[in-house]
């Protein structure tokens, strides 16, 4: 009693989900630091500033300390509050995906519409992604899901999940699939943990594997129609993009070139070679400070780098399932479960995919790569983690 | 959770189905967790090698360092053609996604027709190609501006990948002064071995070995956007850059050379037309004008033809005329075979052989000269005792001038395209000795150059010493060849007085200069037909004029081919003249000694014997 009476009266009362995210986070600014040292000979000329240079570090810093902020004070709030107010989340967070479609609102880099644009004085256009806020979202929301609803087919759990699904396509049609089967994949995951019939959970699946072809295979289809041969059209590149996985070396030219460029860097870190900021391929990577941080890390630290980052990762995992087992309300053990299932996911799925075991995604590794959206979500997920602790037996 | 103390307080309890789910999904991400470093095991491990090798290969590059070919400047250093360095400009069509933004854009800052460009986008773009050339050879100006904006842009948006290839560029300051001289250059070579600009003619490919100095090379990986990573370099050969050349030319005079030409070109509308300033004691060509001529910046009519880019004083023979008199006559002083005082007469024609050879050039008819001096006879231009005069040298002897005179064969020059004079050898020569020694001696018969000609009459301008021509000054020449004297002073002031005699009062009047002497000579040659005999109706006039004749500063030629509007030398070349030599007067501050105004001295030996003091 004396030990969870002083536990509970700590900043974090379960603090390795503190320290670890916080390595990670540290982790990630080294190697954000060490791709912007080499951007600057990319760009051809030097930067005006440090500031503009060094401008990701330091928005992954600010968004660092203000994670840690959020951590600290959602982990005062006591659990009932996230139960309570689950579906206005979730109506807060389908609406902002909405919102982006609204043009003038909304930001495009790269032929994708993921970010509010903010001014905010001093520092330039901070951009916000809704989609990682919503990955949080899910978590609230399968959780009250599964803890609070005593019936299925209650109209609030069907008209809640109908619109969870709507914002799922939303991201689809950003388009961000990676994201959007990650959040698919994290409330089904969910479900699952959360007891839902083995049979119904199947029935779901085998949907999901017609919604993911019908995504994958319709714009074949519709250019197949047309006359234009797959490999020609730009729309199919996710299916592309599949096909280049299997063999990147084939398709090096185009398709294949990044996974090409990921593996050269992962491979050119060797066991234990080169060291931090020494790299050479995080040159030719693209987007290396955010969705290739993991290739950059091989490459700088060898094998025994990146199989520590693995290490870590397995670790807050672990501990988020621990503080599962422990929790006192089936609530709380749910949003540790779906933290651990946010976090494992994202992290197979990015690692796989810079170590070209998957086809290319833009998902952003956990706490080590920039983006401040994905940092603030998970810090708030820990945060209330750490209330789900602090309400333990 | 078997070891937690059973006085915890748990308001909820576990059920054994969620653990086991847990355990489950918790279990297929471990087992994720094993793929991942089994696959990294084996990039990181076993292909580590393999993959480190293909990495570096592929970052490896080798990148000249371009050398600056060495300018070239006239003699007071005023610049003539110089190297700046200038930007292809290359984009890869298959990074632009608004093909027309990006045309408008790049055509902004380099000029040229934006429609067509997008069109070249979005051809090349549906071809797949990577690599399109948007500017040949930019001028910094309009790279400097477009790269700022580019590089002001983050790297991702960008609108299109973008890149610069440095290319070495000739400069003309004065590109329309002595084209033929300096020459010409082509950009040869690709990026990764260096380009270079490699000569065409003239100066620039005599003298390649001066000014093309050598790329260097510089070795390492490099990073995209083309910049070589520093800690990665590992061999570095600084360039060479070429050494300039000097020349003798003179800017000035070289333009009153162009406009002379100008005037000469309006007037006769020749075929082709050449002006050649030389100064006599150094051999220093002065200046080089030819007709059709060109811009070296705009290469304007070389399009079909090189001819403007051709340098007569060199590659153009012709047979002299009557401007090979006075080497003759002044041989012959030489040689003791005429006296100064000695009276030729000359009734109209004289028969050689079985061949006449009559003073029938200018004035229709047959016309007598009666009587004359050796002055007279330079001043007259009379076939007749110039005849007589060659068939006292024998045909020996007229070769013999031609050969001491330096008129045959190549001259030395840095020049390309120099013509080789020639003439039949003596001992080649079978039937007709006598008539061939007769119109050798008035300049028939053999062909020569004209540098080789106004050369040669730089001798006569000083003092008798023959003087190579020279056209660099620097760098000097290793070996210099010695001045060597082929007449002596008094007979060159005969020669002299007679060729002043010539312009005073023979076909010449229009080379008279007001305040100055000016002896010259002009020549008529009907122009030679390569199957034999001579095209009737086509001449060559010319004139070799030194200016002035007591205290030769400079020998001028002017030279036309096929004039139209008249065709004697003294009417079509001698104009030409005046106005070069006038100028050079001006130029040079040479002060008029001469108070008559046109009349001459019967015996102007006041001048002619006085020691040069200046």
């Amino acid at each position: 009693m004396a030990t969870h009476s002083a536990r509970s009266g700590a900043l974090f009362p379960y603090p390795p989900l503190f320290w670890l995210p916080l390595l990670l986070c540290l982790i990630g600014l080294v190697f954000q630091f060490s791709v912007c040292i080499g951007d600057i000979l990319k760009s051809g000329a030097t930067p005006p500033t440090p500031l503009t240079a060094f401008r990701v570090v330091m928005m992954q810093s600010l968004w660092l300390a203000l994670g840690l902020g959020a951590m600290s004070l959602l982990a005062r709030v006591p659990t009932r509050f996230w139960q309570a107010s689950a579906g206005f989340w979730l109506v807060l967070g389908v609406l902002s995906l909405l919102v982006l479609f609204v043009p003038g609102f909304s930001k495009s880099i790269n032929y994708a519409t993921r970010w509010l644009a903010l001014p905010v004085p001093g520092l330039g256009q901070v951009l916000l992604q809704p989609s990682e806020a919503f990955k949080l979202i899910t978590v609230f929301w399968f959780a009250w899901l599964y803890s609070t609803q005593k019936r299925v087919w209650s109209l609030w759990a069907v008209g809640g999940t109908a619109l969870w699904l709507l914002g799922i396509v939303a991201i689809e049609r950003q388009p961000d699939l990676g994201t959007a089967l990650l959040i698919i994949m994290v409330g089904v995951g969910l479900a699952y943990l959360g007891g839902a019939r083995l049979s119904r959970l199947m029935a779901l699946m085998v949907a999901g594997v017609f919604a993911v072809a019908l995504v994958l295979f319709l714009p074949v289809v519709k250019g197949m129609l047309k006359g234009e041969p797959w490999e020609q059209q730009r729309t199919a590149y996710r299916l592309q993009r599949i096909i280049a996985m299997m063999d990147p070396w084939k398709h090096q030219q185009d398709v294949g070139y990044q996974m090409v460029r990921a593996q050269l860097a992962v491979g050119s870190g060797g066991f234990a070679r080169l060291g931090i900021g020494e790299g050479r391929e995080k040159r030719y990577l693209p987007a290396a400070e955010n969705d290739y941080i993991f290739a950059t890390i091989a490459e700088e630290t060898g094998f025994v780098g990146s199989i520590t980052v693995i290490a870590l990762m397995g670790l807050v995992v672990y501990h988020c399932f621990r503080l599962a087992t422990q929790a006192s309300t089936r609530f709380g053990q749910l949003v540790g479960s779906g933290l651990a299932l946010w976090i494992g996911l994202s992290a197979l799925i990015n690692i796989g995919m810079a170590i070209g075991l998957l086809p290319t995604v833009g998902l952003p590794l956990p706490f080590v790569s920039a983006g401040g959206s994905a940092l603030l979500s998970l810090m708030a997920g820990l945060g209330i983690a750490q209330a789900v602790a602090r309400e333990r037996g | 959770m078997k070891g937690r103390p059973q006085n915890s307080v748990r308001t909820l309890k576990l059920r054994q189905q969620d653990l086991a789910r847990m355990r489950f999904a918790g279990g297929l991400m471990v087992l994720g967790g094993g793929f991942l470093c089994t696959r990294l095991a084996q990039l990181q491990i076993v292909q580590a090698k393999e993959l480190r090798h293909i990495a570096e290969r592929r970052r490896w590059r080798g990148r000249p360092l371009l050398a600056l070919r060495g300018a070239i400047y006239d003699r007071h250093g005023k610049p003539l053609a110089r190297t700046v360095m200038n930007y292809h400009v290359v984009i890869d069509p298959a990074s632009v996604q608004e093909p027309w933004q990006v045309a408008r854009w790049l055509t902004r800052h380099l000029g040229g027709n934006p429609k067509e460009l997008e069109q070249t986008i979005r051809e090349r773009k549906a071809r797949g190609a990577r690599y399109l050339l948007v500017k040949r050879s930019a001028p910094p100006h309009q790279v400097d501006p477009l790269l700022k904006e580019y590089r002001a842009l983050p790297f991702r948006e960008r609108p299109v990948i973008l890149d610069t290839e440095q290319v070495p560029a000739r400069e003309y300051p004065h590109s329309q002064l002595a084209p033929q001289v300096v020459g010409l250059t082509r950009l040869e070579g690709e990026r990764d071995e260096g380009f270079r600009l490699a000569p065409q003619g003239g100066v620039e490919e005599a003298m390649e070995a001066v000014l093309a100095g050598e790329n260097g090379i510089v070795q390492g990986e490099v990073a995209p956007g083309g910049l070589m990573i520093p800690e990665t370099i590992l061999q570095r050969t600084l360039p060479k850059d070429g050494r300039s050349v000097r020349l003798t030319l003179d800017l000035a005079i070289q333009e009153s050379a162009e406009l002379a030409l100008d005037e000469l070109w309006k007037r006769h509308r020749p075929l082709r037309a050449l002006a050649l300033v030389i100064d006599p004691h150094t051999g220093d060509l002065l200046a080089v004008a030819n007709r059709p001529t060109t811009d070296l910046a705009t290469r304007k009519g070389l399009e079909k033809s090189w001819e403007p880019m051709r340098n007569l004083a060199v590659n153009f023979l012709y047979e002299p005329g009557s401007t090979i008199k006075p080497l003759v006559v002044a041989w012959a002083l030489e040689r003791g075979l005429v006296r100064l005082n000695e009276p030729f007469r000359c009734a109209g024609s004289i028969a050689i052989g079985r061949r006449r050879v009559g003073c029938s050039a200018h004035g229709g008819g047959r016309k007598a000269h009666g009587t004359q001096t050796v002055e007279e006879v330079l001043a007259n231009s009379c076939n007749v005792a110039t005849a007589q005069i060659g068939l006292r040298l024998s045909l020996e002897g007229v070769y013999a001038v031609f050969e001491r005179f330096h008129l045959l064969g190549r001259t030395e020059i840095n020049l390309t395209g120099v013509e080789r004079g020639y003439a039949l050898k003596p001992s080649e020569i079978r039937y007709g000795r006598e008539i061939r020694t007769a119109n050798w001696a008035f300049g028939q018969g053999l062909m020569i150059t004209p540098l080789a000609l106004t050369a040669s009459y730089a001798i006569l301008a000083n003092e008798g010493v023959y003087r190579p021509p020279r056209l660099v000054i620097e760098p000097a020449p290793v070996a210099v060849r010695p001045a060597e004297p082929v007449l002596s002073p008094e007979n060159c002031r005969t020669v002299l007085r007679g060729l002043v005699h010539a312009v005073e009062e023979g076909t010449g009047k229009e080379a008279r200069l007001p305040g100055y002497w000016v002896a010259g000579k002009t020549g008529t040659a009907q122009k030679a037909n390569p199957k034999g005999g001579y095209i009737k109706g086509r001449y060559i006039a010319s004139f070799v004029g030194i200016v002035p004749a007591d205290r030769p500063r400079a020998v001028i030629m002017v030279l036309a081919d096929e004039p139209t509007n008249g065709y004697y030398g003294g009417e079509v070349a001698a104009p030409a003249f005046r106005q070069i030599a006038q100028f050079l007067m001006w130029y040079w501050k040479v002060p008029p000694n001469r108070t008559t105004a046109t009349t001459l001295p019967r015996r102007p030996e006041r001048w002619t014997n006085e020691p040069r003091t200046g």
